[in-house]
């Protein structure tokens, strides 16, 4: 009876959680002058996940339930330190990011949004979300919203 | 005196709060500025990354055909993963742009065609079954691709190209408003450098504004210094200022002190008025400040006396003198009327101190020098002499020893008897003050009552000459002997609003009757007769004192005040007596003053009896009292009662004899 029911669990978990997602798959990578730390599904595993509500500039106006890791937790993980961070997406585009963002503020780099696993196709399978839910005097601001970059493909951090 | 006024008193209230005000609306206009530049910059910056990543949208769909026609055409560098990825990121895109966000920024842009993009991604499912389809190596496969790229592709251009040059125009916008943006925020530092200005004006105005009431202060001190310092009514310095200079006159200069006093101004007062008095007083205060130099001080010390502070040697003194004496001897006109004035100085020049001097000492020589210039006929200058000084020096030990001299019995009282004619009786006593000087012998009597008064000693010594008559007539009357005993009294006490009461005092402790004592008041003295005076004499009358003229007959005498004030007894003075043996117009005087005298019910007492022969004739004109060294000269009460109880001494031998 016992058993019957951690199994079920397990595989509830695995169909909830990730259902396509393997511990290996990349999300993105961090790189830096020590090299590079490729951020994994394990990664993020292991770093766990933080959830709230944010804008997602780029979908609409609404926000939305965002889960993630928190990026100070990335770096720390990555033992990167720096002043500034290039990101760069899947689609070519790039911003410049400063890291006291991540210091100061729950900058989260989403994987899900509303319960469902980013995708290509949805901005994902990373996404730069800033707290807005909690940190109202940020939405709507451009450079924000220009920092809030999803198909997030590398982190160079200088 | 002028009060420093505030111009803008009435407006000072207002400018802190006008300044503030100032202040808070050039923070709103700054800020609006700023606001609205950085306002600018957001939008269009926001706009502008939606612009450009619909511009995107066409690289994208035609890096997706690029790429799916090579892996059909078997090219190996192109797998399917790659193909589906350039798909994912499409799709991505357009499910991006069709958000009302991006509709309305490209709206905003002018780009209409945005309904392409809902159209594309009602389509992509169709293009993601397309993609499935697509078999490397088989050019054919990519036929379904081909027709959605014919389907789309033109007007996706279109919308690109839209949005490119919607772009493009944002960015030139961008630069005009940055242009702007420069020129607003020129504005705001204009702005900011007009309220600097705007503000270092107010300061200045502030503090220049401050300087001016300061000096307006210094003024009105200075205004107030000098008012403190100087005559309200003739504008020269005051005693105060005068003392002050004295003071803090160092005695190694060459400088003299010179004291004026007018004669003849107490007439002026009287018989041409007080506004005449004044008059006189400017004139002669012009005079004396017409002769100043620079480094004298002019000053009106009070009443008619002056004071100068003189810089200079002797011989300057003496010109300054005689030219004041000359000038106010020439006289002024009072309402168009000459009034006579003269005036006599006294100067202490520092050439003739004595050794030690000190400034205090030359005021006082000066004085005796002008009181030497007084006696010697007015109208005229005299310098200190030794003798002078002498006597000043005189003066001012007497002054300065009177109060002990009283309390250790240098100065005692003796009484000589007033005689009647008729029978020889002694009917009264006059206490006389005497002072046993160890250095200076006996003092004359009127000598020490001008120190006494000088030294502002006159009340005591008065009462305890006072209460010595009122002594030796109690014990007199315990021996039977019922005398009036006679006090002189200055006329000045009796200005005194205390004296009458301090008088009344003594009798009653002595219990001495009505009419035992007789108050002697000097005729030749000018009585002020003031409500103080007259409610004196009313009250000390009240309480059984009698009053007697005293010296009548010598100076101005006063017929009409022997009336008014009800005088009890009149003396008639020595100078009189002295002729009433060899002037048949001395002899008329005295019988008509003895029938004056007797017919308003006074007592007449003839003074400075020496000789049997005045005796005789006074007895012949019906004189009914005398007193004087031919019946017995001042006692002491130890010589006084064996003189009044018959037991002569050798000394009083012969004029008791003759009395009796």
């Amino acid at each position: 009876m016992r058993s019957i029911l951690k199994h079920l669990l397990v595989l509830a978990t695995l169909l909830v959680s990730a259902p396509f997602a393997h511990a290996d798959d990349v999300l993105f990578t961090v790189r830096s002058a020590k090299g590079d730390f490729p951020v994994t599904e394990a990664v993020v595993e292991k770093l766990g996940t933080v959830t709230y509500k944010a804008l997602a500039p780029g979908m609409d106006d609404a926000l939305h339930q965002v889960r993630g890791p928190l990026m100070r937790d990335v770096l720390k993980a990555a033992g990167v330190e720096g002043t500034t961070a290039a990101a760069v997406a899947l689609d070519k585009y790039e911003v410049e990011i400063p890291m006291t963002d991540f210091a100061t503020l729950d900058v989260i780099a989403a994987i899900e949004i509303d319960g469902k696993r980013l995708t290509v196709r949805s901005k994902g399978p990373a996404w730069i979300i800033y707290p807005t839910g909690e940190h109202t005097d940020l939405q709507k601001d451009p450079v924000y919203e220009a920092r809030s970059i999803w198909q997030l493909k590398d982190l160079v951090v200088k | 005196m002028k009060i420093p006024r505030l111009n803008a008193s009435g407006l000072l209230w207002i400018r802190f709060p006008a300044m503030l005000g100032l202040l808070a609306v050039m923070l709103v206009v700054g800020q609006d500025g700023v606001k609205k530049v950085a306002d600018g910059i957001n939008l269009r910056l926001f706009n502008s990354a939606r612009f450009e990543e619909a511009t995107r949208s066409e690289m994208e769909f035609n890096d997706l055909l690029n790429k799916a026609y090579r892996f059909t055409q078997g090219d190996g560098t192109v797998s399917r993963e790659d193909v589906r990825f350039a798909l994912d990121i499409f799709w991505s895109r357009m499910d991006t742009l069709r958000t009302a966000s991006y509709r309305d920024a490209l709206a905003s842009g002018e780009v209409r065609e945005t309904a392409i993009v809902s159209r594309v991604f009602a389509s992509l499912p169709r293009l993601d079954a397309a993609v499935l389809a697509l078999e490397a190596g088989n050019p054919a496969s990519y036929k379904q691709v081909g027709d959605f790229a014919m389907e789309f592709q033109a007007p996706l251009l279109e919308y690109s190209d839209r949005s490119y040059t919607a772009r493009r125009n944002q960015l030139r916008e961008l630069v005009e408003k940055e242009r702007q943006s420069l020129d607003d925020l020129r504005s705001i530092q204009i702005e900011f450098v007009g309220l600097s200005c705007l503000v270092l004006i107010y300061v200045l105005v502030e503090l220049s504004l401050s300087r001016r009431i300061n000096r307006r202060l210094k003024v009105a001190l200075e205004d107030k210094r000098r008012l403190l310092a100087s005559d309200h009514l003739t504008g020269i310095a005051n005693r105060r200022h005068f003392e002050e200079a004295l003071a803090e006159q160092s005695m190694q200069g060459s400088f003299a002190v010179v004291l004026v006093d007018l004669d003849g101004f107490k007439g002026v007062n009287d018989t041409l008025g007080h506004a005449a008095g004044d008059h006189v007083l400017k004139a002669v205060a012009e005079i004396l400040d017409g002769l100043r130099l620079e480094g004298d001080i002019v000053s009106r010390l009070g009443g008619d006396e002056f004071a100068i502070l003189l810089d200079g040697s002797r011989d300057r003194a003496r010109h300054y003198a005689e030219a004041a004496v000359a000038r106010v001897s020439a006289g002024c006109f009072f309402d168009g009327k000459p009034v006579r004035i003269s005036a006599s100085l006294g100067i202490a020049h520092i050439d003739d101190a004595r050794m030690g001097a000190t400034p205090e000492q030359m005021m006082r020589d000066a004085d005796a020098a002008l009181y030497v210039a007084k006696a010697a006929g007015r109208n005229c200058i005299r310098f200190t002499t030794p003798d002078i000084m002498a006597m000043s020096h005189r003066k001012q030990a007497l002054q300065v020893e009177i109060r002990s001299a009283i309390e250790t019995g240098q100065i005692d009282v003796a009484f000589q008897p007033i005689v009647s004619l008729a029978d020889g009786r002694v009917t009264s006593l006059e206490a006389l003050v005497r002072w046993e000087h160890p250095d200076l012998g006996l003092i004359d009597p009127h000598e020490l009552v001008v120190a006494a008064e000088q030294a502002s000693e006159i009340l005591p010594l008065t009462l305890f000459v006072i209460e010595r008559a009122c002594n030796i007539r109690s014990t007199l009357a315990a021996c039977g002997r019922d005398l009036q005993v006679a006090v002189n009294v200055s006329p000045r006490l009796l200005a005194l609003e205390r004296f009458s009461d301090a008088v009344i005092d003594v009798v009653h402790r002595h219990a001495v009757q009505r009419g035992g004592l007789l108050l002697e008041l000097t005729e030749d003295a000018m009585m002020d007769e003031s409500e103080t005076v007259l409610r004196n004499i009313e009250h000390l009358r009240d309480g059984g004192i009698d009053f007697a003229v005293d010296d009548f007959g010598r100076g101005y005498s006063n017929l009409g005040r022997l009336a008014g004030l009800e005088f009890r007894r009149v003396k008639l003075d020595k100078s009189l007596i002295d002729n009433v043996t060899s002037s048949a117009r001395s002899v008329d005087i005295v019988r008509g003053i003895g029938r004056m005298a007797a017919d308003l019910g006074m007592d007449v007492v003839a003074e400075g009896v020496e000789t049997a022969e005045q005796f005789a004739a006074l007895q012949s004109l019906g004189i009914p009292f005398a007193q004087g060294y031919h019946f017995a000269r001042p006692m002491k009460p130890l010589l006084l009662l064996p003189f009044l109880f018959g037991k002569p001494l050798p000394v009083e031998k012969r004029t008791l004899r003759a009395v009796r």
